[in-house]
């Protein structure tokens, strides 16, 4: 695709996480032209990530994968990865966004994901898809479910010897690639942007880099209870332990001015029960302790599931602990006001601690979008009762988590009213017609 | 472009790229030289990531890390649990790059 290039839809969806995906499935089955434009190297977002998904246990990557395809082989929809969208405005009716396309060094109409570039590759990267527990290439396919499945090289680690391009059988490496420009026309737009976790809570709590090994986030857990996780079972990171003790502690960031920020982060309560059960099962005879400010099980079966894990053997403690250090056998030490059972100050250890970290808007629209963020930095919804898809702008929705902290199953509703708005407007357009 | 063109411009992008690719090629050979480590420990016998560890002089969260990696690409297998650890052993004849 030349620089400058213009591409015309009906609509572009910016973000191919779930809620992305679902409202661009909704309008492409109702015959609109549809463009996703997403930043990573994979459509997918956080769930692609997950293991299994609360309520029900399903396997993640089961329900996602047939979203992604679906996707990808629609033939009203257009994937359009390692996108950046520089700003979009409207000009005489349209929405024109400039998008920047980021360089694969990779031809991806010549690769055929046969990841022999990937084990020639000599340089080992920590692979964050798999929280970091274990290695990558410098040139590497994200995941074997990843959509598209094309290489990529990462140029920061990159020592160019070639290598890749001496073993590839399509002669798809392509060091000199560079970045390309384009414009996306379209009459709406869905943003769906999701969030990202809080990374440096460490620093904001503890002043510190990180809090030791064996402390993990909320996201590293799913990858170690995934069937395709790094370890391929529930060990932990800083020895390989089979972890006997687990403790997972809530609004780690989230509700808390002073530490992070003040909302909740309303999934969290949910996946910790969930990622407990599943622990449960995988290590039968672990003590599996949930530390908490309030349970919040608002959804539906939501109570019954937190009822569930109580009856399974997961304490429940209220509380709000400390990390107070690491021992030397990589145990982690808490401490904690027992507040119900009025013990006072209580030292505990576990040999794996999980932080339930705040979600955060991944997305900030300034000098993008002409859309404002609210006061928690996710997108505004003007009229959050009656539209809540709605953005300040004509013809531009949300849905999912770009517009605060939300599961799958409000982010998918969400997906289905924003892809309505959307083809509503549309057809107002066209002087009432549908595609 | 042709075929000179294109020598001519990867010659220049490494010249460029000069300092990465020194720091990238270090650390490639550092891990080159840890896996080759590994691969003579474990040709000794299974070990679980302490042993790894402690025999050579590594911190447990560095051999674990490399046995995941070397799991990943086919170099060794999960083996025998010895109390709360597993063992690693290396796949017989397993693929040579990593
Ligand atoms: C640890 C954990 C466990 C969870 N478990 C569950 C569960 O069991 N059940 C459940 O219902 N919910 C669960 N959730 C919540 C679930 O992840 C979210 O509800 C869901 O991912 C929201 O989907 P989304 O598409 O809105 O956002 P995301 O999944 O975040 O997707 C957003 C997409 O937009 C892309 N993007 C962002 N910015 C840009 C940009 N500027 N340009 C282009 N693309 C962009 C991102 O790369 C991403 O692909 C869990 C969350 C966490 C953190
Ligand atoms: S770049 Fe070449 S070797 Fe690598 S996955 Fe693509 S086709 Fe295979
Ligand atoms: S050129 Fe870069 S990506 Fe390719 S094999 Fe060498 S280090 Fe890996």
């Amino acid at each position: 695709m030349p620089n400058g290039d213009t591409q015309k839809f009906d609509s572009l969806v910016l973000g191919g996480g779930i809620a992305g995906l679902a409202a661009a499935l909704d309008l492409a089955d109702a015959g609109y032209r549809v463009a996703v434009v997403e930043r990573d190297a994979t459509i997918g977002g956080k769930m692609i990530r997950l293991s299994k998904v609360f309520p029900t246990l399903d396997c993640a990557s089961c329900i996602t994968t047939p979203k992604m395809a679906a996707a990808a082989h629609h033939p009203n929809v257009t994937l359009f990865t390692m996108c950046r969208l520089e700003g979009a405005q409207r000009k005489d009716g349209k929405l024109r966004a400039r998008v920047t396309q980021m360089p694969r060094y990779v031809d991806p109409a010549k690769c055929i994901g046969c990841r022999q570039c990937e084990y020639e590759c000599p340089v080992m990267v920590p692979d964050q898809e798999q929280g970091g527990f274990t290695a990558r290439k410098a040139i590497y396919i994200p995941f074997s479910n990843a959509i598209p499945q094309l290489a990529l090289i990462d140029r920061d680690h990159c020592m160019m010897c070639g290598k890749c391009s001496a073993v590839c059988p399509t002669g798809a490496v392509d060091q000199l690639q560079t970045e390309r420009e384009f414009v996306i026309e379209a009459d709406t737009m869905v943003l769906a942007t999701g969030f990202e976790l809080m990374t440096d809570f460490p620093a904001r709590a503890y002043g510190a880099p990180g809090l030791g090994d064996n402390v993990i986030s909320s996201l590293q857990m799913e990858r170690l209870l995934a069937p395709h996780g790094p370890y391929m079972r529930a060990l932990r990171p800083g020895d390989g332990k089979e972890p006997e003790s687990i403790a997972f502690i809530q609004c780690a960031g989230s509700r808390d001015l002073q530490l992070g920020k003040p909302y909740c982060s309303r999934v969290c309560c949910m996946y910790a029960i969930k990622q407990a059960m599943l622990l449960s099962g995988a290590l039968p005879l672990a003590d599996l302790t949930i530390y908490y400010m309030d349970i919040r099980a608002f959804g539906k079966n939501y109570e019954q599931f937190y009822n569930n894990a109580k009856a399974m053997g997961v304490e429940f403690v209220k509380a709000k602990p400390i990390i107070a250090g690491n021992n030397p056998d990589g145990s982690v030490v808490l401490r904690y006001e027992d507040q119900e059972g009025g013990s006072g100050a209580v030292s505990r250890e576990h040999d794996l601690v999980v932080l339930s970290l705040a979600m955060l808007p991944a997305f900030a629209p300034e000098e993008i979008v002409p859309v404002s963020a609210a006061t928690d930095g996710f997108l505004k919804v003007p009229q959050p009762k009656l539209a809540p898809t709605l953005t300040e702008m004509e013809g531009v929705f949300t849905c999912g988590a770009a517009a605060g902290p939300k599961d799958i199953v409000d982010s998918i509703a969400e997906a289905g009213a924003a892809a309505l708005g959307a083809a509503k407007y549309l057809a107002a357009q066209r002087g009432g017609r549908a595609a | 472009m042709q075929d000179t063109e294109r020598k001519e411009a990867l010659k220049q992008l490494k010249q460029e790229r000069k300092e990465a690719i020194k720091a990238n090629a270090a650390v490639a050979k550092q891990q080159k030289k840890d896996l080759g480590r590994i691969t003579e420990r474990l040709a000794q016998g299974p070990a679980t990531p302490l042993e790894v560890a402690q025999d050579l002089g590594m911190p447990p969260k560095e051999a674990m890390w490399y046995l995941a990696a070397m799991r990943k690409y086919g170099i060794v297998m999960e083996a025998a649990k010895s109390g709360d650890y597993f063992t690693y052993e290396l796949v017989p004849q397993g693929p040579a790059a990593c």
